[in-house]
């Protein structure tokens, strides 16, 4: 799992905060609005309702025309393998398809499992400690130079090379022991140790060619900012600060091919200039606040030129995320699980969610994928209950025993200070919301939003009593990551959850290789995440995004779109 | 001594006989001061907590204002006196802080003033409570600023030599830095919390007032009384505070109005970035941050907050001009 | 011209404090992106391989010599954030910067001076207390809300479609011609330069008011009155002339806090330059950024105060009996 807040500027970080807590399109669609608004539910259950889309044109597919979509802030590299690297490099380079860079494998949009891409097939060996690829011989850099094993191998030496600047990416290969050529077009992986992740671990390192990172300091090369990949486009045109274009590779090797000529990312850092510039339809996708797709989507300077498609997929290439409140359990007062559940049980998230949210969220219970078999339905949110939860702290020896107002025990009063990144509208209206239910209840919170950095390092020194992020997660994830207690004090388990089971099954899951069995562990250990409440959960959020009429089979797949397969009818091009 | 002390309450009756004259600057400080005056009365003015409360057969004077043991854990969220008690309540019964998300973004009307914003809270209260926050930024920033640029020019002027060079190179150092980027940078740095913007801001402001007392003593410095004063063998530090500071203030004071103007405007800046005072405080800025979101379909966020801001600080600066009028000889008609 | 170096110092040195000893290390921003795969995180080791990488495990006063003696080699290091030179980054946006803040400057003289001594003529007048609260009233509006007011009405939308919404030149702008590339740029800059320049009329104007009342009653003035030459002659040809002379001097004072304003006004407008870079290196804590838009606009604007002292020295006559 990565981080949602992951990238480097803020601009990510508000963007992206603002994403994972604020989804849009759900159970409750209306709101008191008596324009309900017409949506696409990308969810995974009716991925084919379109409304506002255009009628299907005439004929076939055909090429031509640009796509020009807003990023918040610039990207500082394109180079993916560097520390640098964030979601608007992920989303320039990547894409579902690869566009300037790609992977061994692919994930398949329909049936989410692994297909071939660089690689025409692989193999993994009994014990699930060697992996070999076999490559396609037609693969080709957009330079013409063919894309061989050397160029995996260089790839992930490059990664593993502590000179260069790529510490997070290496983490992931940890257990990877050697990679062996075994001939142009065969590569060997051989790992320490089996891992179910293992297989995702090799297939998604983006290719880099060899014979242009080979020469020169791999962390200042200037491909990083002209990169020479094996995807479907080439970066045509950077304008620091304002505009990257990528354009079509006229000789790409690969089958699935894209129709549009040029991506235009054009860098807007203001959220009411990016919807000004979307009503002069001088913009073809944008990503909208739940606030946003309720009062200006619906309008129709908008609606009629937009199709309007709400999806979980955050971003592209993953399947969710959620939000949480995360309560350190070295805390006194966060200790006991009866006081995190009616922490928990003092938050009206079905209220919050239908206001704030417009009801285009829904509540979670643990941290896999909801529409995953991983996740357990059958599980019911812990209502909101203060009187419940004031039993709760009672039991729990959480009285006003000193008549202040505040509840203490042991002589320590329940006072606390409560964390999360600024910048987010949505965040901000929850804590406060927050804030006086628990005044209410005798508990004393601080509100403190910091700034991203001081928030990483604060959250990362354990130096806080409760903290709320949001986390992204891929279509495969491992828990061990957040909930594992070996991670409490180095790892992502920053709230210091541990339990004996937990850690057992999220142990043996990692070498269970058949799935359904795996998705029975996980299943146990979300019981065990809902009983304890290390966090409280928040929301499964929906991305909002608006795409202009003229192009045609815009689908929402359960990891995001797939823009290859858009195009624009001939007499509706724009561009030339 | 006696002479000049004397002197000077001439002096300001004089300023102030010119100040009157000028009926838009009196204008601006009765404003300010009505502003001063909702700060100070705020409970009074917006708020859920009563006035006067008489509730399970006892009574409370002031519970908005002073903490009652019965009360203290007693919510008055939605609260309505029974048949049995008795409650007189401020003019706005909503607490700056309470939300109604079932109520947000909605516009002015008889219940809200001024509109409700995002989480349903009522504008008008905020804005009333916020009126003591802003006003408190502005001026206490700037005395941070006077403070630390009195203490800087007061050395300076007095001392001249290898004291005042250092000094003015610490000045050209400071004028040097552009204001607003140290300031983001102190305040991103540090925690977000109202007494760091003072401080952030007053750090920035201070080399106008240095140099402007800088200026006044190096008048004064050779100036008769001040000479006599040292004759007496009376302590550098009573001679620069006791004899010329006093005649250093004029300038100050109008330095310093001017500087709380601009310290409003820098908090709202703040805000608007996200760096305002953290929540769920009031501030004029951080309802107008508000607007960023909401700009096109909640005026109320926009316009009110607005209002507010722009008239405390064109009358900080009327008031300032007409000071400054009144007080130099040179402009007097 | 000595005096500079001691400033720089001092200048140098406050930044490197301030930015240094600020929590949020940006170690921890970059490593925190993932946890790793697999279940391994954010491994100690991978920390002191980034922290070594950046130069980051030595104390800090050795820290901030090596900076300083890179410095005078105008070597400010590479960004934390891209490893790109500071100085390449900064070369990038600051014409842009330039363009906006010059622009700015100009029209603030062009529109404050004529005001001012509008107001001075007319001292007490309806007209000058009528200017005097106009231009309050503009000081006191916050840039950021009239910058979000004047993009809602006229950059398209709902109301008027005037004006571009965002960066500064059209996407076909390099196929244009000079004039039109010119015009282009012109409408693209023309909100961010009335939002950024609005608020600095009323202090420019104020202070050639109370110049020109001061000249005006000094006797060259009153000797020229007492010649017979008419009231417009003594304003513009003497009076005026000279009471222009300490406003040059503002010219270096102001350039700071127009680059401190840039912050705002550029990321509204998503414009590409220095104001924006500044806030998104304050925000990625992309140290040798900061400490060299800080450093390098602290010179422009040392060099700004020099250049106004000599050109004061220049036409003033009077410094050199002094």
């Amino acid at each position: 799992m990565r981080t949602v807040t992951s990238s480097l500027t803020l601009w990510t970080t508000l963007c992206l905060a603002a994403l994972a807590l604020n989804g849009c399109g759900g159970p409750t669609e209306t709101s008191g609005n008596s324009e309900a608004p017409k949506t696409i539910d990308g969810g995974t259950d009716a991925p084919d309702q379109q409304d506002g889309a255009p009628e299907v044109a005439e004929g076939g597919p055909v090429e031509g025309d640009w796509i020009v979509i807003r990023l918040n802030a610039e990207p500082s590299t394109l180079n993916p393998h560097l520390e640098a690297a964030g979601a608007y490099t992920q989303r320039i380079i990547g894409g579902n398809g690869g566009n300037i860079f790609e992977t061994l494998l692919t994930m398949d949009n329909e049936t989410l499992e692994f297909a071939p891409l660089i690689a025409e097939r692989w193999e993994a060996s009994e014990d699930h400690l060697s992996y070999t690829f076999y490559l396609r011989k037609d693969v080709t850099f957009s330079d013409g130079v063919p894309l061989t094993a050397h160029d995996v191998l260089f790839t992930y030496e490059a990664i593993q090379n502590p000179a260069n600047d790529c510490a997070d990416r290496r983490s992931y290969l940890t257990d990877v022991e050697s990679a062996e050529v075994l001939d142009d077009h065969t590569i060997q992986f051989k790992v320490s140790k089996p891992y179910f992740l293992n297989l995702q671990v090799l297939g998604s390192i983006e290719i880099l060619p060899r014979h242009i990172y080979g020469e020169g300091e791999f962390n200042t090369h200037p491909a990083n900012r002209a990169p020479v990949g094996s995807g479907t486009y080439t970066v045509k045109q950077w304008d620091t600060g304002q505009r990257i274009i990528i354009s079509k590779r006229a000789d790409y090797w690969g089958e699935k091919k894209p129709w549009v000529n040029e991506i235009h990312y054009k860098i807007i850092t203001d959220d009411n200039a990016a919807v000004q510039l979307l009503r002069r339809q001088e913009l073809d996708e944008l990503r909208m606040s739940s606030e946003q797709w309720v009062r200006q989507a619906t309008k129709p300077e908008i609606a009629d030129h937009y199709q309007r498609i709400t999806l979980y997929s955050p971003v592209d290439g993953y399947a969710g995320s959620f939000g949480w409140i995360g309560w350190n359990a070295q805390r006194p007062y966060f200790s006991d699980k009866r006081v995190r559940r009616a922490m928990t049980m003092l938050l009206d998230r079905d209220t919050i969610g239908e206001t704030i949210y417009h009801g285009l969220v829904r509540v979670v219970t643990g941290s896999m994928f909801p529409d995953s078999p991983s996740y357990d339905q059958s599980i019911e949110p812990w209502p909101f209950d203060p009187e419940g939860a004031y039993k709760l702290l009672d039991e729990a020896g959480w009285v006003d025993s000193d008549q202040d107002g505040i509840r203490d025990k042991d002589g320590v009063p329940f006072r606390f200070q409560w964390i999360f990144p600024s910048g987010s509208p949505e965040y901000e209206q929850l804590a406060t919301v927050f804030k006086e239910e628990l005044d209410k209840a005798g508990v004393d919170v601080t509100l403190r939003p910091l700034e991203w950095a001081t928030f990483l390092e604060s959250v990362t020194k354990r130096s806080f009593d409760a903290c709320s992020m949001a986390w992204v997660s891929p279509y495969l994830s491992d828990p061990y990551q957040i909930w594992h207690s070996s991670q409490t004090e180095k790892g992502s388990n920053y709230v210091s959850f541990i339990n004996e089971e937990a850690d057992q099954l999220i142990v043996d899951a990692r070498t269970e290789f058949d799935k359904e069995k795996r998705d029975a562990m996980y299943r146990r250990f979300h019981a065990i995440l809902h009983e304890e409440q290390p966090y409280t959960f928040l929301y499964n959020s929906k991305r909002k995004v608006v795409i202009s009429n003229r192009f045609q089979n815009v689908t929402p797949y359960t990891l995001g779109f797939d823009m290859r397969e858009w195009w624009v009818p001939v007499a509706e091009q724009r561009y030339k | 001594m006696a002479d000049q002390s004397h002197k000077s309450q001439g002096y300001w009756r004089l300023v102030w006989r010119q100040f009157k004259q000028r009926k838009l600057a009196l204008a601006s400080v009765v404003l300010l001061a009505v502003l001063c005056f909702v700060g100070l009365i705020a409970p009074f003015l917006a708020g859920e907590v009563p006035i006067y409360l008489e509730k399970d057969d006892k009574s409370y004077l002031l519970p908005n204002v002073f903490s009652y043991t019965d009360l203290v854990s007693f919510s008055f969220d939605g609260w309505e006196p029974g048949p049995d008690d008795t409650a007189i309540r401020p003019l706005i019964p909503y607490a700056p802080e309470r939300s109604n998300l079932r109520h947000r973004l909605e516009p002015p009307s008889a219940e809200h003033w001024l509109g409700t914003d995002d989480r349903g809270r009522d504008v008008m209260s905020r804005i009333i409570w916020g009126t003591r926050i802003s006003m408190t930024v502005g001026v206490v920033a700037m005395g941070i600023a006077v403070l630390i640029g009195v203490i800087a020019g007061s050395l300076a002027g007095y001392y001249g030599g290898a004291v005042d060079a250092t000094i003015l190179r610490i000045i050209e150092v400071v004028l040097c830095f552009p204001t607003f980027i140290l300031i983001l940078s102190l305040i991103a740095f540090l925690d977000p919390s109202i007494y760091n913007i003072m401080i952030a801001i007053g750090l920035t402001r201070w080399p106008d007032v240095a140099r402007l007392v800088r200026g006044e003593f190096l008048k004064l410095r050779s100036a008769d009384f001040t000479t006599a004063a040292r004759a007496t063998g009376l302590s550098d530090m009573r001679v620069m505070f006791r004899h010329l500071l006093p005649n250093a203030l004029a300038p100050v004071l109008v330095a310093a109005t001017f500087g709380v103007a601009g310290a409003i405007l820098t908090e709202s800046a703040l805000s608007f970035l996200g760096f305002g005072v953290p929540p769920p405080t009031a501030s004029w800025g951080e309802i107008l941050k508000q607007s960023k979101e909401n700009v096109e379909f909640a005026y109320w966020l926009v316009i009110f907050p607005g209002i507010a801001i722009f008239m405390t600080v064109t009358a900080f600066n009327l008031a300032g001009e007409g000071l400054r009028d009144a007080m130099d000889p040179r402009l007097r008609q | 011209m000595l005096l500079i170096i001691p400033t720089f110092i001092g200048i140098s040195l406050i930044t490197f404090i301030i930015v240094q000893m600020a929590p949020g290390s940006p170690i921890f921003l970059k490593l925190h992106k993932a946890g790793g795969a697999g279940g391994s995180a954010v491994t100690q080791e991978a920390i002191e391989q980034t922290k070594k990488l950046y130069g980051l495990d030595k104390p800090l006063p050795v820290r901030y010599v090596l900076w300083l003696g890179k410095l005078v080699t105008l070597d400010f290091g590479d960004s934390y954030k891209d490893h790109r030179p500071v100085l390449e980054k900064i070369g990038e946006t600051l014409p842009i910067t330039i363009q906006l803040n010059l622009t700015a400057l100009f029209l603030i003289y062009l529109i404050a001076i004529p005001l001012g001594v509008y107001s001075a003529t007319h001292q007490h007048s309806l007209g000058d207390t009528l200017v005097t609260l106009v231009l309050f009233i503009l000081y006191s509006l916050p840039s950021f809300w009239v910058a979000m007011l004047l993009m809602y009405f006229l950059c398209g939308g709902a109301h008027l479609n005037l004006f571009p919404a965002a960066g500064v030149s059209s996407y076909d702008a390099d196929s244009l011609g000079w004039a039109a590339w010119l015009w282009d740029r012109v409408w693209h800059l023309i909100l961010p330069v009335g939002c950024l320049s609005y608020a600095g009329f009323a202090g420019l104007s104020r202070y050639t008011r109370a110049g020109l009342i001061e000249t005006i009653r000094q006797d060259y003035v009153r000797t020229a009155r007492a010649y017979g030459f008419s009231e417009r002659t003594i304003i513009y040809r003497y009076a005026l002339r000279n009471s222009l002379i300490p406003i040059i001097t503002l010219l270096g004072a102001l350039i700071p806090s127009l680059i401190g304003g840039s912050v705002i006004i550029e990321s509204i407008f998503s414009i590409p330059g220095m104001g924006k870079l500044a806030f998104e290196a304050i925000l990625s804590r992309d140290y040798p950024l900061i400490m060299g838009i800080l450093s390098i606009t602290a010179m422009l604007t040392l060099v700004g105060l020099i250049l106004s002292d000599i050109l004061y020295a220049m036409v003033d006559p009077r410094i050199k009996f002094s």
